[in-house]
């Protein structure tokens, strides 16, 4: 064999005498992370009793979603026929006005200062005399 | 008579036979090895949507006595001449590929964000292949999805790749993935690049997609790389194409406005 750097080492290769460069230990553990292995969750395992349980309360929240989608379409919806009675009537009314309404609302945008809400939004912004609480001491 | 249905009713004999009960389970079985736990904690982004922007939008995209607009198609040769019989149809006038119709917007057609795709194209993979993997790890890492591989289709010699070499990652993330994606960017990163503008109003694929992206510097500030910061010495640009509902792009430019996004630049299409 020519061309073969072999290094040779007494007694037989194995785990403990192995050499990698830092650069090859770097792949080898990027490569385990993202190894299916990982993503996979362990299975959960529930008694039937339990099972069932887990079944009606999942079926109960579908239910309620399903509800809450409803009536979110049945608004827009209502939003709609409005928004269309309106333009019927304005078209009667003013033509002007009405060709303002219906023109292209291309390049539109909403404003960027407007913020996705968060549940909680802080009253104080930051925390600027923050002390640890005491922790009692063990003894 | 009853007249036999078993031609009409297509039966599914994997479910009708006993064997492997534990394949038949449905995919929101808990012991199903597929099961992946959904609506686990509120989605801020989905409530913005569908308590502010859902109803603004409607608005917006309405137009009176909507038509269906139908969009550019290829043509048929007239069969004036007997060689038009066998001839390939001719393309769109002015194009190369069809486009969309474009629907009447009403209630049930409001644009809304449908899904993520994140490209990373790493073209130093040609000579060091195992950049592939820092990649990969790092779309993982920012996306919290299953990440796919990207292999090169063609043989060029004069850009040094062969076919079926191994030259990025990919990943598609959708629902709640995508929202913490969106707020991740909009209130993390792109705040944070210096001298960002905005997405540009040239981007666009005519049918409501707009794709913008991100140099190897600003993927840093992703903050499940910058936590770990010495780990990623070497980052990958990626490519962010959002794929919403909108029929064109003006609306889908709406509707990303509406998600937090900026835009400069002259709006054409």
């Amino acid at each position: 064999m020519t061309g073969v750097n072999f290094q040779f080492t007494r007694g037989k290769r194995n785990k403990a005498n192995r050499t990698r460069s830092p650069a090859t230990e770097r792949v080898l553990t990027q490569l385990k992370m993202i190894s299916q292995r990982r993503k996979q969750p362990k299975l959960l395992q529930v008694c039937q009793e339990d099972h069932i349980r887990h079944e009606t309360i999942t079926t109960a929240f579908k239910l309620y979603r399903q509800e809450i989608n409803a009536n979110r379409a049945k608004l827009l919806l209502k939003q709609y026929e409005s928004i269309k009675y309106a333009m019927e009537d304005l078209e009667q009314i003013n033509s002007y006005l009405f060709h303002e309404a219906n023109t292209n609302q291309k390049g539109k945008r909403f404003d960027l200062e407007m913020r996705i809400p968060t549940e909680y939004p802080p009253n104080q912004i930051w925390l600027h005399d923050y002390t640890p609480a005491e922790v009692a001491e063990k003894k | 008579m009853v007249q036999p249905i078993h031609h009409t009713v297509k039966i599914n004999k994997r479910l009708l036979s006993p064997n492997y009960p534990e394949l038949k389970l449905a995919k929101h079985d808990i012991r199903n090895t597929a099961f992946k736990p959904a609506h686990t904690s509120q989605d801020r982004l989905q409530d913005h949507y569908t308590a502010t922007l859902e109803s603004d939008l409607l608005l917006i995209n309405y137009t009176h006595n909507q038509q269906r607009q139908e969009g550019l198609k290829t043509r048929e040769w007239d069969g004036s001449s007997p060689y038009h019989i066998n001839r390939p149809v001719r393309p769109p006038r002015g194009r190369l590929v069809q486009t969309k119709d474009i629907k009447p917007r009403t209630w049930k057609n409001v644009p809304q964000l449908e899904l993520i795709a994140i490209n990373c194209f790493v073209k130093e993979a040609k000579a060091q292949s195992h950049l592939v993997i820092a990649a990969h790890l790092q779309l993982q890492q920012i996306t919290n999805s299953k990440v796919q591989r990207v292999f090169t289709k063609s043989n060029v010699p004069q850009w040094g790749i062969r076919k079926g070499m191994p030259i990025g990652a990919k990943a598609e993330i959708f629902g709640a993935d995508a929202h913490t994606f969106v707020t991740t960017l909009n209130e993390l990163v792109l705040p944070r690049i210096r001298n960002f503008q905005g997405i540009t109003n040239k981007s666009g694929d005519r049918s409501g997609n707009i794709t913008f992206g991100l140099t190897p510097e600003d993927v840093k500030l992703f903050p499940e790389l910058e936590n770990n910061a010495e780990q990623w010495a070497k980052t990958f640009g990626i490519h962010i194409t959002f794929r919403t509902t909108a029929q064109t792009d003006a609306e889908a430019r709406i509707l990303l406005s509406g998600l937090g996004f900026p835009f400069y630049g002259e709006e054409k299409n």
